[in-house]
């Protein structure tokens, strides 16, 4: 297979990612500044090819690349790329980069192993706005949601020291993040993955609810971050218990996401 | 008991049973065969006969469909009914209202506070004089702030809250003045919003569960299907498959018209996946397609002599003889298979799809008939005749049948609002960052605490943005008089 343009400018960003992880890690372990910088720049660079291989793609098979698993995969990293810059501008703390790089690895690492094959034509059943903006929202919620799992990491990570440190934020800071962005994506995702995706179920299948492996793998993370925001309110799994929970959220968000490869069902596009 | 049901506690019990039960019912789709034939076979050759028994009692086979996972719903429905019954009318009069502290003890709860001392506080100007010197210099010798003095530092206070986005409120008794400011306050209506919107979900869902109707019915050109309990029918004009130049499906549009009894055409129209037509109370949708696996309408043929790449196509109809011009033979299009492949017993046709169509044609000549297979995607596998003519399989036309599904629910338009009003709620939720301020001001000083019930990083930087304003606002007080 040839590669399409799109596909070099993915294994491009994909190994900037991977030099700016490793750059972020020496920068956390030596604690020298322009090593940070440098991991910065390097994760930016490879964040513009990432964008330009998702607009290449989508020039290629003139439509939104959101129709295949690969494709669904490369916006969701793109958008946890997009929100560790935003979340950098706002917080000026490298260190993040520590952990918000290797979730986007993994989920590029998940995307590279899956077909990337163009389809210039969609399938009857994907020819709908509704396609655009259940998969839109979704894969921006995931995406919020795995930020808050490379948060749950660091927090982990920093262990019981308190107060602040040159280089990793405090917990409180940490959990704000981590907070902050499944606020962000519950949202999104409640709107997006489920109700769009219902209504738009209604008028492709006649049915707004099938019961369908990857709708009840929605359901199942959707009920996971309710509860864990109804305990947020009762003031409870705070702190290690949020930072745990969250990265159990992207276990399931995972289990989900490839759940096409062996449940079946209507969502079984590869 | 009532206690228990409208509890935060419970609420997230229920919340967490209902998570469990979904995530079980998730894993057992993929463990547990779904309904087919010889399915208890399949059970006890599995799992042996207690599993079976498990199986079948609990029904694992379909876990969303059983009564436990149906009473786990019902428990969530009754715990969303009592939560909103139980709390609608705080949480929207939060909304519009909000109360004043009753004490100053009570800010002592607040994650964050401010004390100030009228007497701590320094003018701006120079000589940096006291809070109450300087009131005592502007209105006369008092030691302690006169409740008319009050009224105009409470006044530059809310003023600075205000202009910070705060919704002030105050009581003032005895002397002494409690207000409260709050920014975001249609985050409660959101909340509440989005709650009663889940709850009319479940509603629209149970209705369309218990009395929703579904099936899909087949039919080919001039077929006249049932529409549900309706005197009315589905008349099937025709039905298309429209391919890329990939032979990938593009689309399949269904022309179909709605007649009455008389056959009367009510409505005429195509119906495509995505655009289902509405009539009555049904709706009546473009589902899937078939392909018949053994008629055809027709199919074009080329033949030709000698190696010309052009020849003469002929239309050919089922079991139709035609004579091939210029050659002493008769051709046959006997059988069509959509999908042909070979098994033990000759061809069949692997799928109802047309992934591999071809037509089996009979030459009849002088020296006897002979038969072979002419592939429309694959011309290089076409049978080879012992006579001088070439022949190719140029296009065919199977008999399509179209599948619609025809669907009644009627609880859509109640899901439909639930989804609205849920929506509107989140909207809500996402956009309005609710913090509250509360004080007491009496003539000693000022006792300001506040809680960010979102971000507390966030709330806590703002709070002391919030505290070193006032303390710079209540210090311009007199700074242009001095």
């Amino acid at each position: 297979m040839v590669n399409t343009a799109d596909i070099d400018l993915f294994w491009w960003s994909f190994w900037l990612y991977l030099a700016s992880f490793i750059l972020f890690t020496l920068f956390a372990s030596l604690g020298k500044r322009r090593i940070g910088v440098v991991a910065v720049v390097s994760f930016a660079i490879a964040l513009v090819l990432h964008t330009a291989g998702i607009a290449a793609r989508w020039i290629i098979s003139t439509h939104p690349p959101f129709s295949t698993m690969y494709e669904y995969a490369l916006t969701m990293s793109w958008v946890i790329g997009v929100a560790f810059i935003v979340i950098l501008a706002r917080f000026r703390r490298m260190v993040l980069g520590v952990v918000i790089s290797p979730v986007l690895i993994v989920v590029l690492v998940m995307a590279s192993l899956l077909p990337k094959e163009i389809a210039k034509q969609l399938m009857p059943a994907l020819q709908s706005y509704w396609f655009y903006i259940h998969v839109t929202l979704a894969a921006v919620a995931e995406g919020a949601f795995l930020v808050a799992a490379g948060g749950g990491i660091l927090y982990l990570m920093r262990g019981g020291r308190r107060g602040e440190d040159d280089l990793v934020p405090p917990r409180d800071f940490i959990e704000e993040i981590i907070s902050r962005s499944i606020r962000i994506g519950y949202p999104l995702f409640t709107i997006g993955a489920l109700f769009a995706g219902a209504i738009w179920a209604q008028r492709a299948w006649g049915s707004f609810w099938s019961w369908d492996p990857k709708e009840t793998g929605s359901l199942v993370v959707w009920l996971f971050y309710t509860l864990l925001l109804h305990q947020d309110i009762r003031g409870k799994w705070r702190g290690g218990a949020l930072a745990v929970l969250s990265i159990i959220g992207f276990a399931l968000i995972v289990i989900s996401f490839l759940g096409n490869l062996f449940f079946g069902g209507f969502h079984a596009y590869i | 008991m009532r206690r228990s049901i409208i509890s935060y506690r419970f609420a997230v019990t229920v919340i967490a049973i209902l998570f469990g039960t979904s995530a079980f019912g998730w894993i057992l789709t993929e463990l547990v065969p779904p309904d087919v034939p010889y399915q208890r076979e399949i059970y006890r050759a599995r799992w042996g006969d207690t599993w079976l028994w498990l199986v079948e009692r609990l029904g694992l086979h379909d876990p969303f469909h059983t009564f436990w996972y149906r009473a786990v719903l019902a428990l969530f429905f009754i715990v969303l009914v009592a939560c909103l019954v139980s709390r609608w009318r705080s949480i929207v009069l939060r909304t519009f209202r909000s109360e004043p502290p009753d004490e100053a003890r009570e800010l002592s709860k607040r994650d964050h506070r401010l004390h100030l001392s009228w007497r701590e506080l320094k003018w701006k100007s120079r000589d940096r004089r006291d809070v109450l010197d300087e009131l005592e210099y502007r209105y006369g010798p008092e030691k302690r702030l006169a409740p008319g003095r009050m009224d105009v530092v409470f006044g530059v206070i809310s003023s600075f809250l205000r202009g910070r986005g705060f919704r002030v409120s105050k009581t003032k008794e005895g002397g002494v003045i409690r207000f409260v400011a709050v920014a975001g306050r249609w985050r409660y209506f959101g909340n509440f919003l989005f709650h009663l919107g889940i709850l009319v979900i479940t509603v629209g869902g149970m209705v369309g569960s218990f009395w929703g109707e579904t099936e899909i019915l087949y039919g080919t050109d001039g077929d006249i299907l049932p529409l549900g309990g309706t005197p009315y029918a589905i008349l099937v004009d025709g039905f298309d498959v429209i391919m890329t130049d990939q032979m990938a499906v593009k689309e399949y549009i269904s022309n179909v018209s709605i007649i009455d009894t008389v056959g009367n055409r009510l409505v005429t129209t195509t119906i495509e996946v995505n655009k289902p037509l509405r009539f009555d109370r049904y709706d009546i949708l473009q589902s899937s397609y078939y392909v018949d696996e053994e008629a055809f309408r027709w199919a074009r043929v080329r033949y030709s002599s000698g190696g010309n790449p052009v020849g003469t196509v002929v239309r050919l109809e089922p079991d139709e003889a035609f004579s091939l011009e210029g050659f002493p033979l008769v051709i046959r299009a006997k059988r069509f298979l959509p999908d042909f492949k070979i098994g033990p017993n000759g061809p069949y046709s692997e799928t109802p799809n047309m992934h591999n169509p071809a037509i089996e044609v009979e030459l009849e000549g002088e020296g006897g008939a002979q038969e072979g297979w002419l592939f429309l995607y694959y011309p290089r596998f076409n049978s080879r005749f012992d006579l001088p003519v070439q022949l190719s399989l140029v296009d065919v036309a199977p008999v399509y049948f179209t599948g619609l599904q025809i669907s009644t629910n009627p609880g859509s338009m109640v899901l439909l609002a639930g989804i609205a009003a849920a929506t509107i709620g989140l909207a809500l939720l996402y956009i309005f960052n609710y913090r509250c301020l509360k004080g007491v001001m009496d003539a000693e000083g000022l006792i300001l605490a506040g809680t960010g019930y979102r971000w507390k990083v966030s709330f806590r930087e703002e709070f002391e943005k919030v505290s070193a304003g006032l303390v710079d606002a209540l210090s311009d007080l007199g700074g242009g008089d001095a």
